[in-house]
């Protein structure tokens, strides 16, 4: 993980608390990941049951196919810091690939802010959303009448930490830029690096000889 | 306003902004020129009802599947196997890679999940065997296309919806065309191979003992593909319902091999959810994009200028075909079936066309959408799994000769309508 | 004098022959044809939008567009109030829902300006929603035991009470769900479903109209209010006119529907089919009635509350000679 390379013994004091936090929002996004593969299988587990229930006693749990839906909102936005992390948000490389060090940095620079203003727009929007939810008392329009503000705060919160990832990713590659440090700028914000993938595939193999049966 | 969307839209992405926020500052910028109305407001909306769409709730259910397939070596068997039977031909593994997809398409509603899955089993492979790395990304990108054209499909499910079309009758539609497309890519394999032997690195050793053995681990997925189709078809249960129970079936298969285990679990997660946030934030941005679209008539320009041409009905499907290609090099496939099919579909209906093919005709549209650059899902798909990250140039040029197949494949279906309605037509 | 403008609208589901045979009609070429080329818009039904029509008219308020269409059942999560022109059973004849939503209009209004800021201009329907059936059955009485599609909350209430299971699932998954059994009926417009072909799937058509997809159009307040009076009112009147037809329309569309579906004559916007039509008694009348009065509105009543139910009595209660109360 790129991260775990931003050195903070290398910088100024001042920043050790900035990477401190990025660090915490890396362990905090895979944590949500594992929360949500869980919570997936136990959404496929529910549907099973319902499928046989429906079929075989005649009754339903009824409203899976909604809670199916909340699950899949709040499991992607807390996710999506994990991704960036993982640098999975995928750029065409194009003109990067061409570039020198200095240019791939400033492209970097420019990367990371447009996610992150347009996710602040989401953000704000998404709570604007649920100002109105909470504004109208809305429920869901079906027979578990779920209160919205219940799913949408949790999905919200996702965005919220996404977004606040980004802005501190932001202010890191801004110290490097005052530093002149354009590596660091493309160690943080950059398209993920060869030495990266090699270690994140070791990690488990597929045609490992531990896998094969 | 269509060239300023496009030069637009051409800076952006040699920016090298990530696609999500291609797309959504795409959007911005045409609805701050181009539209009186504010639409940045629709922001949240559009993500929540995106992201709690009940049939995207397949795409993760889908990758899920295909991950603990993967993590728990299911899939390595399969396509060991596979190469057994088809490593042989000139260009040994490609011929796995695109046999291995075609079956797992038959699991699996979703290209980017079969293109992960296969890519991710196939890619530790290629300096191992010393094949031609472009020509064999290329297989992978388009081999996944199959998982939208062989059923589950999930965007079938969705064409299904938008038009009435029958989807049982779509399904049955999408066989014989997908297994046709999978023997078209496997001949350009060989072709090349062929002409430029170096490319198809070292052969298999196998035998036929090796390969009788190897037949148990097809297996798995004949099961799989029992699970998610035949509970289908046996009333079970909804095409996204038969998603979660695939999840399931991969579960139980796992640890029937005794390869379950926690941190297995715990990476199949990881894998599952660093592709769907990633796919389901580019699909909120494509959706928000979509609707400014809508709202400063793009849509509508381009369906009067489909209309006001005045061609004959194959002419008209001709123009339509190329228009989708043009457009899918630019966008993403679901938020261009929003955009489109309602507008297209009824002028195919009226010049006489049955929906059911039209329907076919659009998933080899989208196939091709994936694998066309600069915007093609399958593309970044195999790019962000390559054990040896390069150049994203290298998968979007191996996977142009597919995209040549893509377009053989289409003029064929169009040629003769019965491969794709003969089989739904023996059921009627 | 009519003010010259350009009106942004968002329609209703575009796919539907409605949307195209009225909205669109109506927005795109009468308008601006009757105002002189003062008055021009661009309509495009939500769906197009990528929209799910539960959000229109919050967005409408926004000042997203200037005047939208919805339905209203979508709208339901945000408040009660938006469901009780359409509740399950409460218009069994298109002439009944035509009343109802006349009545409620105002009622709609008053509290729409507060809380989405929107001024309502109109109401009107889609043709009959009835049930499909891949299964036989008899009359009303036979949905006990069967699994049912529904797609809101008043018309799942309304299977649980007749002994059915209420099932959701994605539009999408209906017509494999039909022809596979995981559902035995589901429930949508007479023509609605003929377009979708749902009797490839379908055997039985049960045509007790047990509710109408009611629709409002509305106009943003602060776009409303800067009309000058002649605009307003010239709108307004044109509206009038087309919701008139768009009520008389549906009666005819509704039979239409259930005559393709059967295969009858005359079927002239749909497709001909061979479904069986299961005819209604007096019993399924009357069984109709007491679910909606003993289940339907009291269920709503509670989650309505006090105020609302009294505005829903006064305005609703001469017209279904009845009236309702919160336990
Ligand atoms: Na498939
Ligand atoms: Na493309």
């Amino acid at each position: 993980m790129s991260l775990s390379e931003t050195d903070p013994r290398k910088g100024p004091g001042a920043l050790a608390p900035l990477d401190r936090a990025l660090r915490l929002c890396g362990r905090l996004g895979r944590f949500a990941t594992w929360v949500s593969g869980f919570a997936l299988i136990t959404v496929c587990v529910l549907v099973m049951a319902e499928v046989l229930l429906r079929k075989f006693v005649g009754v339903t749990l009824g409203g899976m196919d909604e809670i199916t839906g909340y699950v899949l909102a709040v499991a992607v936005t807390w996710t999506l810091a994990f991704a960036l992390f993982e640098q999975a948000h995928i750029r065409i490389d194009v003109l990067y690939n061409l570039a020198n060090r200095q240019a791939r940095a400033a492209l970097d620079l420019i990367s990371l802010a447009s996610m992150t203003g347009f996710m602040l727009l989401v953000t704000y929007w998404a709570g604007q959303l649920l100002k109105s939810t909470l504004k109208f008392g809305a429920t869901s329009n079906t027979a578990l009448q779920v209160p919205l503000w219940l799913p949408q705060s949790l999905w919200l919160g996702g965005l919220v930490f996404f977004s606040l990832t980004l802005v501190l990713l932001c202010l890191r590659a801004i110290s490097y830029l005052l530093r002149g440090d354009a590596a660091g700028i493309s160690r943080i914000a950059g398209i993920k690096s060869v030495e990266d993938e090699i270690e994140e595939q070791t990690a488990l193999s597929p045609l490992d000889p531990a896998t094969q049966g | 306003m269509l060239a300023t969307a496009l030069s637009t839209l051409i800076v952006l992405i040699l920016l090298s902004l990530p696609v999500a926020a291609v797309m959504g500052v795409l959007g911005l910028v045409l609805a701050e020129l181009f539209s009186p109305m504010p639409l940045v407001r629709t922001l949240g909306d559009i993500a929540w009802s995106t992201s709690t769409n009940n049939l995207l709730v397949a795409i993760p259910m889908f990758v899920l599947l295909g991950e603990i397939l993967l993590r728990t070596g299911v899939s390595a068997r399969m396509y060991m196997a596979l190469s057994h039977w088809l490593g042989w031909l000139p260009g040994g593994l490609m011929h796995s890679n695109i046999g291995t997809s075609a079956l797992f398409a038959a699991t699996s509603g979703s290209s980017v999940a079969t293109a992960a899955t296969v890519g991710t089993v196939a890619l530790p492979e290629v300096p191992v065997h010393g094949y031609n790395e472009r020509l064999f990304l290329g297989t992978l990108a388009a081999g996944g296309t199959l998982g939208i054209l062989i059923p589950p499909s999930i965007n079938m499910i969705i064409y299904a919806v938008m038009t009435n079309t029958s989807l049982p009758s779509l399904y049955l539609a999408g066989i014989l065309p997908g297994l046709l497309l999978a023997g078209l890519f496997m001949a350009l394999i060989a072709a090349a191979c062929l002409i430029n032997p170096r490319w198809g690195g070292r052969r298999i050793e196998t035998s036929w003992r090796a390969r009788l053995s190897s037949i148990p681990h097809l297996m798995p997925p004949a099961a799989i593909f029992a699970v998610v189709v035949g509970s289908i078809y046996a009333g079970f249960a909804t095409p996204t319902e038969a998603a979660a129970l695939g999840v399931i079936a991969a579960l139980i298969l796992a640890a029937m091999f005794r390869a379950l285990s926690l941190r297995v679990l715990l990476t199949a997660f990881e894998g599952t959810m660093r592709t769907t946030a990633m796919i389901i934030l580019i699909i909120i941005a494509a959706y928000f994009l979509n609707l400014v679209f809508a709202a400063i008539g793009i849509a509508d320009a381009m369906e009067h200028f489909v209309t006001t041409l005045g061609l004959g009905p194959y002419q008209t499907i001709l123009v339509i075909a190329a228009f989708y290609i043009l457009l899918g090099c630019f966008m993403e496939t679901l938020s261009m079936m929003i955009a489109t099919v309602p507008i297209v579909t009824p002028i195919v209906v009226s010049l006489g066309f049955d929906p059911v093919w039209f329907g076919i005709v659009l998933m080899l549209l989208l196939e091709t959408a994936l694998v066309t650059p600069p915007i093609g899902l399958n593309l970044f798909v195999v790019q962000s799994i390559r054990p040896a990250r390069g150049s994203m140039n290298d998968v979007m040029v191996g996977a142009i000769p597919f995209v040549g197949m893509l377009l053989v494949m289409i003029g064929l279906v169009i040629a003769v309508p019965d491969i794709a309605l003969w089989l739904p037509g023996l059921l009627r | 004098e009519i003010q010259s403008v350009d009106l942004n609208v968002l329609g209703s589901v575009s796919f539907l022959s409605s949307y195209e045979n009225y909205e669109q009609a109506f927005w795109n070429d009468r308008l601006p044809e009757v105002s002189g080329g003062r008055i021009r818009a661009t309509a495009r039904g939500f769906d197009q939008m990528g929209l799910k029509g539960g959000e229109v008219l919050r967005l409408t308020g926004q000042g997203v567009v200037d005047i939208s269409t919805t339905v209203l059942g979508y709208t339901a999560s945000d408040d009660p109030r938006n469901e009780a022109a359409d509740l399950a059973g409460l218009a069994p004849t298109v002439e009944q829902a035509h009343a109802i939503a006349e009545a409620y209009e105002p009622v709609l209004d008053s509290y729409f300006a507060g809380k989405y800021g929107v001024k309502v201009l109109a109401t009107w329907p889609y043709p009959a929603q009835v049930f499909y059936c891949n299964t036989e059955i008899n009359g009303l009485s036979d949905i006990a035991g069967k699994k049912v599609r529904t797609g809101n909350r008043t018309l799942a209430e309304f299977v649980t009470a007749l002994g059915g299971t209420g099932v959701t699932m994605a539009f999408a998954d209906v017509i494999p769900a039909l022809q596979t059994g995981v559902v035995d009926c589901a429930i949508t417009g007479t023509l609605s479903g003929n377009s979708a072909k749902w009797f490839e799937v379908a055997t039985h058509l049960y045509a007790l109209p047990v509710g109408w997809s009611t629709m409002v159009t509305a106009a943003n307040l602060n776009f409303w209010n800067g009309l000058n009076r002649e605009t307003q009112d010239f709108l307004q009147a044109e509206l009038n006119t087309l919701e008139d037809e768009i009520w008389k329309g549906a009666g005819e569309e509704t039979q239409d529907g259930i005559n393709c579906n059967v295969g009858a004559d005359p079927c002239t916007v749909g497709v001909k089919a061979g479904m069986t039509l299961v005819p209604v008694s007096d019993g399924d009348r009357a069984l109709l009635d007491r679910i909606t009065h003993e289940v339907i509105l009291p269920k709503w009543a509670e989650r309505c509350g006090g105020d609302c139910v009294a505005e829903f009595n006064q305005a609703i209660g001469p017209i279904i000679g009845a009236t309702t109360e919160v336990n």
